[in-house]
C-alpha cells in the first residue's frame, strides 16, 4: 500500500515546503504567541467553557449512565451502564490493573471483566449493584455526517464535543482493534540493496550507528546479532535485517559481520531510535492518542478531541441518545466510535459468558516492562481469589462430606439418637 | 507548520458510501448571528446543526482527492469550467498531470496550473469533459473571530469507503495571509476547503502547528485578487536561497529538529528528527528560528557545519546545503 516515500518527496519538490515553513511561521506565530491573545482566541474555541455550558442539559440525563473507571486508583477509562443490575461497557485495553467503578453520585464498586471482545477493544465489567439508570440507546443512522455529539463525562459538562465526520462503515481489510507500535524501535541508518551473497549497503545514514561503527556504502552484510538477546542471524533478504532490527530497542548493539573487499570484518554498532513517519508525526501533533488506535472492523469517526482516558463511556447526539462507545483517539483529526448497531448484537454475548476474558487478551502484546508488572500482578490476585473461592469450596466439601457420612451413619444406627 | 500533503500511494479501487440517504434539513436562509458566537443552549446548537446539515449535500460532492505523482492532497471545485483550488504546495509546479478522485470515486484527469508559493495558494484545471457539482467562493476580509466553518478534505490520502471527512469549527484568527481555525488538519487534507456556514469557500487548508488549535488556511481573497495569474499558470513567490530540508520544534528553547524531509541536504548529511543542533560553523544556536536566520545569510552549496546532540552524544556533521 505504502509507496516508496522518499523518491515521491523529491518528486514532490522539497524547495516548495521549506519555503512555504519559513513562509508560514509568521502567521502561526500571530495565531498563538502573546499569552493575552491566546486567552481570548480560547474563548472563541468550539470546546470553550460557552460552548461547552450550551451541551449541559444534552449530557445531563447520559452522565448519570456514564461512569469512570479507575485501575489501581487511577483514572483510566470511563465506562456505560447498559444493565440497571451492574453491567458497564467500555474499553478492554484501557483496563490495566485492579478495576473500580465510581458513578456519578460517587459511589465507588470493585469491578470485575466478564466478557471482551477483542476487535471492538471492548469489555464488559460486572459491579454488585442494583436500580442503575441505563443509557438510552439509537442506532446511529439518528445522527448523519455534521451532527453533533458530546461524550458525557461523570461531571456537569461533557468531556468533549464534536460533530459526526463520517457515518459508522466497515473498515477494509480490517483486522481487529491492535496496539500501534511505538516508534521506538531501533534504527541502525543503512539503506539496503539485496546481493548475491547477503545483503548491500547502498546508503549509510552520516552520524547514525552504523556510520559510528564504520559501515560504508557497498559493504556486504552476511550475518548480524542483537548483543543482548539473539544468536548471529543469517542476513540474506534485505526484510531479514529489517525485521532483526525493528525487534531491537534504542540502544542496542547490533554486531554485523561484514565482507569488504574479500575480507570479512566484525563490526558493533549501537542503534538509536527510529524517526517517526511524516503522517505519525502529524498524527501525535496537539493531542494524546489511545494506545489501541486501529484494526477496528467498523467505525463511526467523528472530530472531538477526547483524551485517550475518557474512551470507554458514551457517545450522544444532541437528544442524549447513545449513538455507540468511544473506543479509540486515533489521530489529530479523528475519534473512533463503535456505533449501536454494531454493540447491540454483541451486548448479551459480552455479558452472558459467551466471549470470556483472558489474560492474554485483556494484556495484549507490546506491554511496557511496568504494565508488564501490572498484569503479573493482577494474574496473581486473580489466582489468589481463585485460589480462595476453590479453599471455600474444598471446605464446602469437607463440610458436605462429613455431614453425608454422619447421615449414612445414623441411617445405620436404628436409634437415630446419633443425631442432633 | 508542516504542509499537509501526504505522500503515499492507495490502492487503485474507490468505493464511495453514498449520501443519498440524508434526509435534508430545510436552511435559515438569513444569515444568523447564531452562526458567529458561542450557542447558548441546545436551541442554538440545533440551528447550527440543521444549517451544517443543510449545506454539506451541496459541498462535500465538490471535494476532491487530488493525486500528483505519489502525493496526495485535497481539493476543491469552484466553477463550472472546472477550476479546483488547492494549496500550492499540493499543485507545485505549473503543467503536471493531475488525477482527482470525485466524491462519487469517480476519477478525472487534470494539470496543476499556477501556484503562489508564499502564501501557499495553487490552482488545477480538470481537463476531462463533463459537467462538474462546484462550490461558490466567499470572501475572507467579511469573516469574523469566533463564527462557526465547515473543514472537508482527504485526511490521511483518499480512504476506501470513507467519504470526505468533515469537521466543525470556529475561526480564531483572521489575517491576510492566514486563517486559523480549530477544524482539525492533518496530511492530505492539504488543498482542502474551508466553508462559511453559507457554503462558500473561505478558505484552502494548508498546514498546522503544534496545538491542536493551529489549523491554518489560505484566505479565499488571495484566489480572487490572483485569479488570472494562476490561471495562465504562474508560478510565483518562491524563494531562492539556501535549503536545509527540516522543520522544528518552536516550543523547544533549543534547536530541536522534529522532521527531517527524506532526500533533503539534510537527510544526506545525517541529520535525524529529534537531534539538537548546538552549533553552526562553531557558533552557538538558540532556538530553531535562528536556524533559519543563520542559514539565510549562507549560499547554497556552502558547507556548513553542525555539532549535534542526539541523545547522549554530540555528532558532528558536515552538510551540503542544496537550493530551494
Amino acid at each position: 500500500m505504502i509507496g516508496d516515500t522518499r523518491t515521491s518527496l523529491r518528486r514532490f519538490g522539497l524547495a516548495v515546503i521549506l519555503g512555504l515553513i519559513v513562509a508560514s511561521a509568521g502567521s502561526l506565530v500571530q495565531a498563538s504567541a502573546p499569552t493575552t491573545q491566546k486567552q481570548k482566541s480560547n474563548a472563541f474555541r468550539k470546546d470553550s467553557p460557552q460552548v461547552l455550558e450550551a451541551f449541559r442539559s444534552v449530557v445531563a440525563e447520559p452522565s448519570k449512565a456514564t461512569v469512570r473507571i479507575l485501575a489501581d486508583g487511577e483514572k483510566a477509562a470511563l465506562g456505560a451502564i447498559v444493565g440497571p443490575d451492574g453491567w458497564i461497557l467500555t474499553k478492554a485495553s484501557l483496563l490495566n490493573g485492579d478495576l473500580h467503578v465510581r458513578l456519578k453520585d460517587g459511589r465507588e464498586f470493585p469491578a470485575r471483566i466478564v466478557g471482551v471482545h477483542k476487535h471492538y477493544d471492548l469489555a464488559m465489567l460486572k459491579i454488585e449493584a442494583r436500580n442503575l439508570p441505563t443509557i438510552r440507546w439509537a442506532d446511529s443512522s439518528v445522527a448523519p455526517v455534521g451532527n453533533w455529539v458530546a461524550s458525557p463525562g461523570v461531571d456537569r459538562l461533557p468531556v468533549a464535543i464534536g460533530v459526526v465526520s463520517v457515518a459508522a462503515r466497515t473498515v477494509p481489510n480490517a483486522k481487529g482493534a491492535k496496539p500501534t507500535p511505538e516508534s521506538g524501535a531501533g534504527f541502525l541508518g543503512i539503506s539496503l540493496e539485496e546481493a548475491e551473497e547477503g545483503v548491500k549497503v547502498s546508503q549509510v545514514l552520516p552520524g547514525s550507528g552504523a556510520a559510528k561503527a564504520g559501515v560504508r556504502v557497498n559493504d556486504i552484510i552476511v550475518s548480524a546479532q542483537n548483543k543482548t538477546i539473539d544468536k548471529p542471524e543469517n542476513i540474506d533478504k534485505p526484510e531479514k535485517l529489517i525485521n532483526l532490527i525493528m525487534r531491537c530497542k534504542p540502544g542496542d548493539s547490533v554486531v554485523l559481520l561484514i565482507k569488504r573487499d574479500g575480507k570479512e570484518l566484525k563490526m558493533q554498532a549501537k542503534l538509536g531510535k527510529r524517526p517517526r513517519s511524516r503522517g505519525e508525526f502529524q498524527n501525535n501533533l496537539g493531542s494524546k492518542l489511545s494506545k489501541v488506535r486501529s484494526g477496528f472492523p467498523k467505525i463511526l469517526q467523528h472530530d472531538s478531541v477526547i483524551k485517550p482516558e475518557d474512551c470507554g463511556g458514551p457517545l450522544v447526539d444532541l437528544e442524549g441518545r447513545a449513538i455507540g462507545i468511544n473506543v479509540a483517539r486515533a489521530g489529530r483529526t479523528e475519534s473512533y466510535a463503535i456505533a449501536t448497531e454494531h454493540i447491540l448484537p454483541i451486548l448479551y454475548d459480552l455479558m452472558s459468558g459467551k466471549l470470556p476474558p483472558r489474560q492474554s487478551e485483556v494484556s495484549a502484546e507490546n506491554l511496557s516492562p511496568q504494565q508488564k508488572v501490572e498484569a503479573a500482578r493482577a494474574a496473581l490476585r486473580k489466582a489468589e481469589e481463585e485460589k480462595r473461592a476453590a479453599d471455600k469450596r474444598l471446605q464446602e466439601a469437607r463440610q458436605a462430606l462429613q455431614r453425608a457420612e454422619a447421615e449414612a451413619r445414623a441411617a445405620k444406627d436404628p436409634t437415630g439418637q446419633s443425631q442432633d | 507548520m508542516n504542509p499537509l500533503i501526504v505522500r503515499f500511494f492507495a490502492g487503485a479501487l474507490f468505493v464511495f458510501v453514498s449520501l443519498a440517504g440524508l434526509p435534508l434539513v430545510r436552511a435559515d436562509q438569513d444569515k444568523s448571528p447564531i452562526f458567529d458566537s458561542a450557542p447558548k443552549n441546545v436551541e442554538e446548537l440545533k440551528a447550527i446543526q440543521n444549517q451544517v446539515r443543510a449545506v454539506l449535500p451541496k459541498i462535500l460532492p465538490c471535494t476532491v482527492c487530488v493525486r500528483i505523482g505519489a502525493g496526495q492532497g485535497s481539493g476543491v471545485i469552484v466553477d463550472k469550467e472546472g477550476h479546483v483550488l488547492t494549496a500550492g504546495h499540493v499543485s507545485g509546479a505549473a503543467n503536471r498531470n493531475v488525477i482527482l478522485v470525485l466524491h462519487d470515486g469517480k476519477t478525472v484527469k487534470g494539470k496543476t496550473l499556477g501556484s503562489n508559493r508564499l502564501i501557499d495558494s495553487g490552482m488545477i484545471k480538470i481537463t476531462d469533459k463533463g459537467e462538474f457539482p462546484f462550490a461558490p467562493m466567499g470572501k475572507a476580509a467579511d469573516l469574523k473571530k469566533g463564527q462557526w466553518c465547515i473543514a472537508i478534505g482527504h485526511p490521511g490520502g483518499f480512504q476506501k469507503g470513507r467519504t470526505p471527512v468533515v469537521r466543525v469549527g470556529r475561526i480564531l484568527s483572521v489575517s491576510e495571509t492566514a486563517i486559523v481555525t480549530d477544524c482539525t488538519l492533518v496530511g492530505g487534507d492539504s488543498g482542502g476547503p474551508l466553508f462559511d456556514l453559507e457554503g462558500r469557500v473561505i478558505g484552502i487548508h494548508s498546514r498546522i502547528g503544534g496545538s491542536i488549535a493551529a489549523n491554518v488556511h489560505v484566505p479565499i481573497d488571495t484566489y480572487h485578487e490572483t485569479w488570472d495569474r494562476l490561471a495562465e499558470g504562474e508560478v510565483w513567490g518562491g524563494r531562492s536561497g539556501p535549503f536545509l530540508g527540516v522543520e522544528g520544534d518552536l516550543k523547544s528553547k533549543e534547536c530541536r529538529i522534529a522532521r527531517v524531509l527524506p532526500g533533503s541536504p539534510a537527510a544526506k548529511g545525517g541529520l535525524m528528527a529529534g537531534d539538537i543542533i548546538t552549533k553552526i560553523n562553531g557558533e552557538a544556536i538558540g532556538p530553531y528560528k535562528q536556524l533559519g536566520e543563520r542559514l539565510s545569510k549562507m549560499k547554497p552549496g556552502a558547507k556548513v557545519k553542525l555539532e549535534v546532540k542526539r541523545d547522549d552524544d554530540i555528532v558532528m556533521l558536515e552538510i551540503t546545503l542544496g537550493k530551494r
